[in-house]
């Protein structure tokens, strides 16, 4: 442009499309950057590169913060480049500029109709800029609500997008219904989807505030043309300090201009004066529309331009205290903070994940909007009044509308200031960035009853759990526990592990309940990581339990492998029953060496974690988890469907140390409904010994139970992990000798049957004397007590030890009456 | 150019010609065209379950050993060509639900889609849907993470978001509990569909125990679908009472054994040759869900929703009385 030396022979109108070109292309770009914000956040792309390029809010919030951002960097190339060439953002690249273009020129005939004019005051924006600026140091970063660019984000965020995609949307629809159009639109509709916005409805609380701002800024185009640029634009003002030592500035050839008056007139920014000489160099966003349509080619910009073609900035004195004063005595008031005194400190709302403590999080956030433009569900919106007036504006949580994607990073991936930080993507999986908080007067399992659209149907079931369906958490932070209502009908009502929820907000969406959700989210701040995930053991062991402390390491044995290495001896035992897998931790009393070791061993069944806890059991019955016993110092305890063990480690332990301990792990616990074993319904009441049934399902246990006198080395009862087998001790009341009952269910029928038909085979082949009466046999052994056996569908059932044969009979044929009562 | 000012009578009239005929098209556009319901295909399928095995290791690749799996199996009853004709439209429901990859065994295998698309498109279908009601509130990251959108599209299938306009409260014929519910249009319509192949993952699920081909259908249907899981089990039975499947694959080849129906945790999901790496196929759901109960240790008439579609006559709970094939790849 200066190569043109001979202003006659300057070819403006190049210039001028030039900058027209470039213009468009950065606002393509801009919006681009919009449109695709998504796919190019996920590949890590600079989404957010223009709202870097604001040396304004890159100033505001470093000075809020107290801090040097590195990621400004682009607004610190601008600012240099500012030096040099005045105010070129404001023509060339500014999106709000473009914006403000295409907006007067669609209000070009309005304007000229409007008689009357406003006042042009284009020192206004150097007192908004002193008062923003002063406002920093006073502590409050106001800069992202006049920051130009933050403005426009917002725009086609809040605004022009929602709007823009309901209106496509509402137009199809209506179209769909007709069929004679629809073959035509759906295809239309579909390839606007595809091809350029998800379309996902995105809906922005607020929208109607921010419509009410942006329409004044485009309606101050009535007035005139780019009136927020040259009149109110803080940004602008910035550039104009720096303008001074601009290396393009408007020259005009004195002796060619016939002050024809066009450049002033048509100037959007008023920068030339009356005679069309002179130029306000703060002012002239190098537009170069005046070289365009000069008549006479007396235009040109270039470095030496004569002193007198120069009109300075007239701050006045007054104006300039006026803003300061104002600032000082404004920023004050905003930390009036209403919401802040109403929670007790804790403002409640949920930020962002990633958010930064919530003081440096309003200092540092430029209100851009670029977070709420990517979230994948819709869920972040602007704050109006929750997080204070000062807080205005920046990004909230609303679970309600759309919860934080597990598997998403895009808010943090896009933040141009930093106020939300980085993280990835396991990272956030853990962060906690609120706690679910059940409403039992809300929630359908809890009050008993739906407050659901059709609730005059008669319910038979209220169990409801969409909550727990939808949690995120791989280990689920929403458990059951399920309650047994008097009249007999279950309810699996829900709780919260808060330890484990992250506050992702996805049961609040999804909670059925019409109006406010029965489970509400509370941001927490600042953010925390979770308990490590996959860690459900960890979980049930508490830190500490009043002075007791767990030892840091607690370890978990899954698997066959595993327990092998952490019992050799004995792990069969464990293994023949339906072993998931053992955890263990250590308990140390404070001031003492006293400990006690817990093992919670974890079972596929409550019936396996009860055949573990009743093989072994010895002591007293204590009122602990399902069942319990308690022999001197060591406790077992039995719940749904783990067996925790309980014992000394070092020192002295009393019983009342582990049956305290055992009290408040084994309550941690969460638990379904449990009943005993189904087999264990089988065995006759009549002189059974409480507690001695032994519940299992291969030989190894049948081995150590003393029935036969003799250890038998064939599987002869063909026991299996398909079969139940139970063994109980009995006592009748006359005589103090006990004897022993076995019942073993098959899965078929023929492997019952051929059990039994070797068990007699064998007994035959010790040469021992049998009798035989309808299937049921009976044998006198060498003691001369008796063992009677038979078998009837799957199940066979034996005595052993019996005193008399009439005896043994009658307890086969009571338990046979018992299998035949429940089997039909 | 036009003329700037217009006189009182033009403005009338263009107001009443302008108001009339928006007015008349609302008014067209609240006639819609009676549409017949979708129908079962009338086909020569066998009627029997089979069951085809297959393993993966270092030499099997997933993708090949499941392709050979699902043809044998469809060639086991009787062959894609015997249920889709030439120009027939197919849609084909995957479990889509949730926002995680394959191998977390929560939605359905990519590489069951992708060989079920490639057969129809091979026994003439005009054109193949693959689409899911997803859990979460933005479908995309669903159908990218499960890789069913990449292994679809490239298979030829038309892959589609839900478009939440096109749900249609349908009747349902003697609901037990439901007397109606929105529909997807895409599903139940004769004009949209001919075919509807039903391919669920196998997964514990909290609400109904498990989630299989009747679960399924829950991806089917719109409305408040959260209220569905109060007595949920009368309720999947009353909405398999509209959707009429063709065809029901299984997916057992990775079942989620623990935290469903979200998981995310590899130590949930069950590899194992002996209760899962599996695929199912039966024309009926109810066959094929009692089958799959059994692959978590329960029988058919354990989990209520199998049994209240039973009894409702949706199909018949004991899968191997029409007929019972394993086959081992």
């Amino acid at each position: 442009m200066s190569r043109h030396s001979n202003v006659k022979a300057a070819k403006g109108s190049i210039n001028y499309k030039i900058r027209l070109a470039i213009q468009i292309l950065i606002f393509a770009a801009f919006i681009s950057l919009l449109i695709f914000a998504d796919p190019i956040a996920e590949k890590d792309g600079t989404v957010d590169v223009f709202l870097r390029m604001s040396p304004l809010s890159a100033i505001g919030a470093m000075v809020a913060a107290k801090e040097f951002i590195v990621r400004y960097w682009p607004a610190f190339i601008v600012l240099a480049a500012s030096l040099f060439l005045g105010r070129f953002f404001c023509g060339w690249v500014c999106p709000l500029g473009t914006t403000l273009d295409i907006t007067d020129g669609l209000l070009k005939k309005q304007r000229k109709r409007v008689s009357y004019k406003i006042y042009d005051g284009k020192r206004l924006k150097y007192y908004i800029l002193a008062f923003l600026l002063l406002s920093l140091f006073v502590g409050h970063q106001m800069v992202g609500w006049f920051d130009p660019l933050s403005i426009v984000t917002n725009a086609y965020t809040v605004v022009v997008h929602p709007y823009l995609v309901s209106l496509v949307n509402s137009l199809f629809s209506f179209l769909h219904k007709f069929y004679f159009i629809s073959f035509v639109s759906d295809p239309v509709y579909g390839f606007f989807k595809e091809a350029l916005f998800a379309m996902r409805p995105p809906f922005f609380r607020g929208h109607l505030i921010f419509l009410i701002v942006l329409s004044t800024i485009i309606l101050l185009g009535l007035f005139y043309k780019r009136y927020w640029c040259r009149n109110l634009c803080p940004l602008g003002a910035l550039f104009a300090l720096l303008s001074g030592w601009s290396i393009f500035k408007r020259v005009v050839g004195e002796s060619i201009c016939d002050s024809c008056d066009i450049c002033n007139v048509d100037c959007k920014m008023g920068a030339i004066d009356d005679t069309g000489k002179k130029t306000q160099a703060g002012e002239c966003v190098l537009c170069m529309k005046c070289q365009n349509i000069c008549p006479t080619k007396a235009v040109r910009f270039t470095l030496n331009q004569p002193p007198d073609q120069d009109v300075p900035v007239n701050l006045t004195k007054r104006g300039f205290v006026t803003a300061c004063v104002s600032s000082a005595v404004v920023a004050p008031l905003l930390s009036l903070n209403f919401q802040k005194k109403k929670n007790k400190g804790d403002l409640g709302i949920i930020r962002p994940p990633g958010s930064i403590p919530e003081e440096k999080f309003q200092a540092k956030c430029i209100r851009c909007g670029e977070c709420m433009r990517v979230c994948k569900t819709n869920g972040l919106h602007p704050t109006i009044l929750e997080a204070g007036l000062s807080g205005m504006w920046t990004p909230q949580l609303i679970p309600r509308i759309g919860y934080c994607a597990h598997d998403c990073v895009l808010c943090t991936k896009v933040c141009p200031s930093g106020a939300i930080t980085r993280l990835s993507k396991e990272k956030k999986q853990r962060l906690a960035i609120g706690k679910a908080k059940i409403d039992r007067n809300r929630c359908i399992p809890w009050a008993g009853y739906a407050r659901l659209p059709d609730l005059d149907k008669n319910w038979e079931d209220v169990s409801c759990g969409v909550c727990e369906e939808v949690c995120p958490v791989p280990t689920k932070a929403i458990h059951f526990n399920t309650y047994v209502h008097g009249n007999g009908k279950e309810i699996r009502r829900v709780y919260v592990r808060e330890e484990a929820c992250i506050g992702c907000g996805f049961c609040e969406k999804v909670c059925p309940v019409n109006g406010r959700s029965a489970i509400v989210v509370e941001g927490i701040q600042p953010q925390v990581m979770t308990n490590e995930i996959g860690m459900l053991e960890k979980d049930f062991f508490p830190v500490s339990i009043e002075q007791w402390k767990r030892e840091e390491r607690t370890r978990v044995y899954a698997g066959k492998d595993k327990l092998f290495e952490y019992i050799n001896g004995g792990a069969e035992v464990y293994l023949s029953y339906s072993f998931i897998q053992v955890s263990t931790a250590t308990y140390t009393k404070k001031d003492s060496d006293s400990s006690v070791k817990v093992n919670i061993w974890e079972f596929g069944s409550s019936d396996d974690a009860y055949g573990v806890f009743a093989k072994d059991r010895a002591g007293l019955d204590v009122n602990i988890g399902n069942e319990a016993s308690l022999f001197d110092n060591y406790l077992w305890v039995w719940k749904d469907k783990y067996f925790i063990s309980f014992e000394p480690y070092s020192g002295n332990i009393s019983p009342d140390d582990v049956t305290f301990i055992g009290t408040s792990i084994t309550d941690n616990i969460p638990s379904g409904k449990v009943r005993l074993p189904d087999i264990l319904r089988y065995l006759p009441e009549d002189g059974y010994v409480q507690g001695s049934s032994r519940y299992f399902h291969k030989k190894i246990i049948l081995d150590n139970l003393y029935i036969l006198g003799r250890f038998i080395d064939i599987n002869v009862f063909n026991l299996s992990e398909q079969t139940d087998a139970v063994v109980a001790d009995y006592k009748s009341a006359q005589n103090r000798s006990s004897f022993k009952m076995l019942i073993v269910r098959y899965p078929k029928k023929q492997v019952a049957v051929e059990s039994f038909n070797r068990f007699v085979e064998l007994r035959e082949s010790w040469g021992e004397k049998s009798l035989k009466i309808n299937g049921l046999h009976s044998f006198e052994d060498l003691k001369g007590k008796f063992s009677s056996i038979t078998c009837i569908n799957n199940i066979l059932i034996a005595t052993f030890f019996v005193e008399t044969r009439e005896k043994s009979e009658l307890h086969i044929n009571a338990t046979i009456l018992k299998v035949k009562a429940l089997q039909d | 150019m036009m003329k700037d000012n217009i006189s009182r009578r033009a403005f009338l009239k263009t107001g009443v010609v302008v108001g009339a005929g928006l007015y008349g098209l609302s008014y067209l556009s609240s006639f819609e065209k009676p549409r017949p319901l979708k129908t079962f295909k009338e086909n020569s399928l066998k009627k029997g379950l089979v069951v085809v095995h297959g393993d993966i290791d270092e030499r099997n690749d997933e993708g090949l050993v499941i392709k050979k799996m699902v043809r044998s199996g469809i060639r086991a009853i009787g062959g894609m060509d015997k249920l889709v004709s030439r120009g027939d439209n197919v849609v084909i429901k995957p479990n889509i639900a949730w926002d995680r990859r394959p191998e977390y065994a929560v939605n359905t295998n990519p590489f069951v889609v992708a060989a079920l698309v490639e057969m129809c498109i091979e026994a003439g279908a005009n054109r193949v849907k693959v689409f899911d009601h997803t859990c979460a509130s933005n479908p995309d990251t669903s159908y990218t993470n499960s890789g069913i959108e990449k292994a679809a599209r490239e298979a030829g299938a038309v892959v589609r978001h839900v478009n939440k306009e096109l749900f249609k409260k349908i009747k349902i014929p003697d609901g037990k509990v439901l007397d109606s519910w929105q529909f997807y249009e895409e599903l139940i319509y004769q004009d949209e569909t001919d075919i509807l192949i039903n391919v669920p993952i196998a997964k514990q699920h909290s609400a109904s125990r498990l989630s299989m081909a009747l679960k399924n259908t829950l991806g089917m249907v719109g409305g408040n679908r959260g209220s569905l899981h109060k007595d949920i089990h009368p309720k999947i039975s009353d909405l398999n009472k509209v959707v009429k499947v063709d065809l029901t694959i299984l997916d057992a080849f990775r079942t989620l054994k623990l935290h469903g129906p979200t998981g995310g945790r590899l130590e949930d999901v069950d590899n194992n040759v002996e209760t899962a790496r599996r695929l199912v196929f039966c024309f009926d759901p109810v066959a094929v869900d009692s089958y799959g109960a059994t692959l978590f240790g329960y029988q058919g008439r354990d989990i209520g929703y199998i049994r209240e579609s039973y009894e409702a006559g949706q199909g018949e709970i004991d899968y191997k009385l029409r007929g019972f094939e394993e086959i081992t790849i």
